[in-house]
């Protein structure tokens, strides 16, 4: 006789706890648990339930995991307001290497959109010295000086501020990469949804901060809500948040449970028998 | 003579208008390409050329060699010249144009034949010393020095045909060579530089192209033997009529790398004209740093100039200022602690940035951009916005953050009405309902009941350094203006 423990899973609990019925029930059992893991199996993949993983690491490089080098990521800004938060999510991938990270963007861009501003960087926990810019008077020259950059195999990585890039030309980025050591990412401005070629697209926008616990008017750390558009690793859309640490300098995990008031239980907790 | 009297002797005589600048213009393009002869080159006057020849004479297979190839060059590109060569600069001068031709240098001492003229002195005192019977340098240079210079003392003048004079001793002393003179040269003579001369003019820039490898490796060679290494270098190519072509390539780092160089050139090769053909290519590196050999690793990593010679490229096609880093000046005034110049390795301006700042956003405007804004008088915070024509609703807010004029750069502006640029800023961080951060500012403090009246402002007309003020009254006198909002920078 096997006596359950206690745990968070009620249901799952409940049901253990009638396996000592009759063979009917324990087909029902089964059945039921074949439905949960088809609805689990179905619905898309979202980081919260894939337990393993939020188990393993609570933060932001179970991301970054999926970024890997030699490919060409994207991070999509839909609004003028959304572009900070994309900046800050292609910086928070790069601040362990010692080579200098290629930022390239147009004039128009850089007018519009600001450029980086060194104090900020620093407070994020990034080198000023590390950062090349490169402006350029047109879209063309921009993907010219990309491929450049990636082609040195100097650069840790190679940032590219765009409004919009064609097949043919994410493709060839694509290619170049896959030949030299270095990571790509496009910050793409637009309010389309840009159609490329890319190992991955992820859609970034701000969300309002945590409340501060003592000021209830304070501006809190940065919060994004990053939404995995398209990954060719087959990982499925997901949508999942994060908040800026400036201690670590990381982007962590939003825990959705972290406030969850004491549910009560369906059933009272059962007495351990001697 | 007048032109009238002129066209009366001689019905279709051929006229053509005078031109000073475009000749002056002309002989300066003359003196640039005289460059192939001997680094130090001036133009002289309005007709003529100063060389200075010293040691050169070898690469020309000799003096006279030299000497009649300059003159067969200058008349196949359409000028009949005088040339003379002497060890002075004012018997050059002289002999070139009031002496007969000679092939090989003469010395000072059989120069004694020439005309006072040849002296660079005022028509005056050459009327004088006519009139006294001194025609001839050689007279001059006989009478005791006090003399002459007890009666000829003349200012520094110009005579009619535009030449510098001077007065008569000074004028003999530099003819014989007792009083230094030097030569202004156009261009500042370098150390290196690799001469490469075609057998036929090339008509095409590839052929130029074809032959830059050699020379490039035979400079490069030759900078490895004394351990320097090339920051700009610049290629000269001459055409066959009188004119020379120039093109300069600068790198982040001395390089030494043949086929780096040749890249970089040849990025801006096309930009070469050759009309009607070059004869001879020089390359000179403008500017050397010491560059010592290391050794060449085999493995298949990355040389460490991989980051320069990526950048020299990009600057290369996109322009010297297109590559850029962000580098430190101590301000408070935030647009102004950080400047863009051309990118250099090794920087270390931001360790000396402050750490007990607020915090600064990640991104910022260069110029503030004007704002609508709602907020309480005199020192709340926004609680709504107008951006870029989208309105924004303030959710949180943070602030302010009082940044003021730095005083000390102009003390004569306290207690003076300010400046656009003189106001206090009031920072604030704010966060707005969907959740995007932003960092602006107000420029202008109001006044406070019982604590400080309102920043006066004095209302200019036109724009600011900064923006325009909307209420631009033409009225002189200093007038309290409202303060303005602008937004500044974006945070996470």
């Amino acid at each position: 006789m096997l006596k359950n423990a206690q745990n968070d899973n009620e249901t799952s609990s409940k049901k253990f706890g009638e396996l000592t019925d009759t063979p009917n029930a324990r087909q029902q059992q089964l059945m039921a648990l074949r439905a949960d893991i088809s609805t689990i199996l179905n619905t898309p993949k979202s980081l919260d339930e894939n337990t393993s993983r939020t188990k393993k690491q609570g933060h932001s490089n179970i991301f970054f995991d999926d970024c890997p080098a030699q490919q060409l990521h994207e991070l999509w800004a839909a609004r003028s307001s959304d572009h900070a938060a994309v900046t800050a999510f292609a910086l928070a991938s790069a601040k362990d290497t010692k080579k200098p990270i290629l930022w390239v963007a147009s004039t128009t861009i850089f007018r519009e959109q600001g450029l980086p501003y060194a104090p900020g960087l620093m407070n994020m926990g990034l080198k000023p010295e590390t950062l090349v810019l490169i402006r350029t008077a047109t879209g063309k020259d921009a993907l010219w000086a990309l491929e450049e950059g990636i082609k040195a195999d100097a650069f840790s990585m190679v940032v590219g501020e765009l409004e919009d890039i064609s097949l043919k030309n994410s493709q060839r980025l694509s290619i170049a990469l896959q030949e030299h050591n270095t990571k790509g990412i496009l910050l793409m401005r637009s309010t389309q949804e840009p159609q490329s070629a890319a190992y991955s697209r992820r859609r970034i926008t701000p969300e309002p901060s945590a409340q501060h616990p003592i000021l209830s008017n304070a501006v809190n750390e940065s919060q994004v809500k990053v939404q995995a558009l398209k990954h060719r690793a087959g990982i499925k859309p997901h949508t999942f948040s994060m908040e800026w640490n400036h201690e670590t300098h990381r982007f962590d995990l939003v825990s959705p449970l972290g406030d969850r008031s004491v549910a009560e239980a369906a059933t009272p907790p059962r007495s351990r028998q001697a | 003579m007048t032109l009238a009297h002129a066209r009366a002797i001689i019905p279709d005589l051929i006229i053509a208008r005078a031109n000073p600048e475009e000749d002056q213009a002309h002989l300066q393009r003359l003196a640039y390409w005289a460059v192939r002869y001997s680094p130090l080159v001036a133009a002289d006057g309005q007709d003529g050329l100063l060389l200075d020849i010293t040691g050169c004479e070898h690469l020309f297979g000799g003096l006279t060699a030299m000497l009649q190839d300059m003159k067969a060059r200058l008349r196949r590109i359409g000028f009949s010249s005088h040339i003379a060569v002497a060890e002075t600069i004012g018997a050059a001068w002289g002999q070139a144009r009031y002496g007969r031709e000679h092939s090989a240098p003469v010395h000072i001492n059989q120069l004694h034949g020439l005309p006072v003229q040849a002296l660079r002195i005022p028509d005056r005192t050459i009327i004088t010393l006519q009139r006294l019977g001194l025609k001839a340098v050689g007279q001059l240079l006989s009478i005791p020095r006090p003399a002459l210079a007890r009666r000829f003392q003349t200012l520094r003048s110009k005579s009619l045909k535009g030449e510098d004079t001077a007065a008569l001793v000074k004028r003999l002393d530099q003819f014989t060579g007792q009083h230094a003179e030097a030569l202004k040269a156009l261009a500042p003579a370098s150390d290196w530089s690799v001469r490469h001369a075609f057998v036929e003019p090339v008509l095409h820039v590839q052929s130029v192209e074809l032959a830059l490898p050699h020379s490039l490796l035979r400079l490069c060679n030759a900078l490895a033997e004394t351990e320097l290494g090339v920051r700009q270098l610049a290629l000269h190519c001459y055409r066959v009529d009188g004119t020379v072509q120039t093109l300069t390539v600068g790198t982040h780092a001395a390089s030494r790398d043949p086929a780096h160089l040749q890249r970089l050139i040849s990025e801006h090769l096309d930009t070469l004209e050759a009309s009607f053909g070059f004869d001879l290519m020089v390359l000179t590196p403008l500017s050397c740093e010491p560059l010592a050999a290391h050794q060449v690793s085999t493995l298949r990593q990355t040389p460490p100039e991989a980051v320069t010679q990526t950048l020299d490229r990009l600057s290369a096609r996109l322009g010297h200022s297109a590559v850029l880093g962000l580098y430190h000046r101590h301000s408070h005034i935030p647009e102004a602690c950080q400047f863009t110049a051309p990118y250099h390795q090794g920087d270390e301006s931001w360790q000396d940035y402050p750490d007990n700042t607020a915090p600064r956003p990640m991104r910022i405007l260069e110029r503030p951009e004007p704002i609508e804004v709602l907020a309480e008088v005199p020192e709340g915070a926004p609680r709504r916005f107008r951006w870029r024509r989208l309105d924004y609703h303030v959710t949180k807010a943070e602030g302010p953050e009082r940044i003021a004029y730095e005083w000390w750069h102009d003390l004569e502006v306290l207690g003076q009405p300010h400046k656009p640029g003189h106001l206090t800023r009031d920072y604030y961080k704010i966060e707005v309902a969907d959740g995007a951060r932003f960092w602006l500012f107000r420029r202008g403090l109001y006044a406070v009941e019982g604590v400080r009246p309102a920043e006066q402002m004095a209302v200019v007309s036109g724009s600011d350094d900064e923006t325009r003020t909307p209420t631009t009254q033409s009225i002189p006198s200093p007038q309290t203006a409202q303060p303005h909002w602008f937004m500044h920078g974006f945070f996470a």
